[in-house]
């Protein structure tokens, strides 16, 4: 998005563009976001810029969680009985 | 998994019982892989950052005191494992070689062409994530794909919350930007 602003506007923009990701998150003090919204409704360009910036964050969000493989599991297993073993046969060795 | 079951499952691993261990190892293992495949872009890859998770945490069992959560605990070995791992890859040999198998989400919507478009969504945000420099990757996988809280991402990273949030700033602004598939300067208020 281009910015339309002049100087002193693009400036006020800038310092609002680095409180959206807590705006977004809910994790501004009511005062802030109060001024947040303010600007948002008088600024078309800060709208346009946290909507994509929103967007952003709920596709990848969607990226979610992975399931393990079943053959990269049964290697974990096998990795993790092997240091088992190798614990017990050092402490044997040390008594 | 409860808290109270948790806490008797590592008390009986910490005595030696191996069984509790994998049970911790079953309810745990996705989240670690799911950060290390988001992280590295490789499965092989987050296959050793999966395996170097748990045996840490086998070997350092009297050692981990409980003053944070165990998710949160691997998480932060995890991660760590993994930003070595990129270190590493950078001196030798590039990372993300198989983006396409890191992207392998399973989809939920029988269209076909919904089924290519989400692939393809989901394999240019795997990718814009791994274009990232690897410590707002790390913030941007935990907070947002792993849906950590903020302070919860801040104390598995080591971070203050004022430096996870300014790097979540920077990682959620630079994919916008990728995304939008644009690199005008002037793109951002």
């Amino acid at each position: 998005m281009s910015t339309k602003h002049d100087r002193a506007g693009s400036h006020h923009c800038r310092r609002m563009a680095a409180v959206f990701s807590d705006y977004l998150d809910r994790d501004l003090r009511e005062a802030a976001c109060r001024k947040v919204d303010e600007h948002l409704k008088r600024c078309p360009d800060c709208r346009l810029y946290l909507d994509t910036l929103s967007r952003t964050i709920t596709l990848y969000r969607g990226l979610g969680g992975v399931r393990v493989p079943k053959n990269v599991e049964s290697r974990l297993f096998a990795t993790i009985r092997l240091a088992a073993a190798k614990k017990k046969q050092t402490k044997r060795t040390i008594r | 998994m409860n808290p109270d079951k948790e806490k008797d499952l590592l008390a009986a691993a910490r005595s030696g019982d191996r069984r509790s261990f994998e049970q911790l190892v079953r309810s745990h293992q996705s989240h670690v892989y799911s950060l290390a495949l988001r992280m590295l872009g490789d499965p092989a890859d987050a296959e050793d950052v999966l395996q170097e998770t748990f045996i840490a945490l086998y070997q350092n069992l009297g050692r981990f005191q409980e003053r944070s959560r165990l998710s949160t605990y691997l998480y932060r070995l995890a991660a760590n494992f993994a930003l070595m791992k990129l270190r590493h890859l950078r001196t030798h040999g590039g990372p993300g070689r198989d983006l396409a198998a890191a992207a392998e989400i399973p989809d939920l919507r029988p269209s076909p062409l919904e089924h290519a478009v989400r692939r393809e969504l989901r394999d240019r945000l795997q990718q814009a994530l791994l274009r990232l420099p690897p410590d707002e990757r790390a913030v941007l996988v935990l907070r947002d794909v792993e849906g950590l809280g903020g302070r919860e991402t801040a104390q598995a990273l080591k971070l203050s919350l004022p430096a996870m949030k300014s790097r979540l700033h920077r990682g959620r602004e630079a994919l916008r930007r990728m995304m939008l598939d644009r690199t005008d300067p002037e793109d951002s208020p």
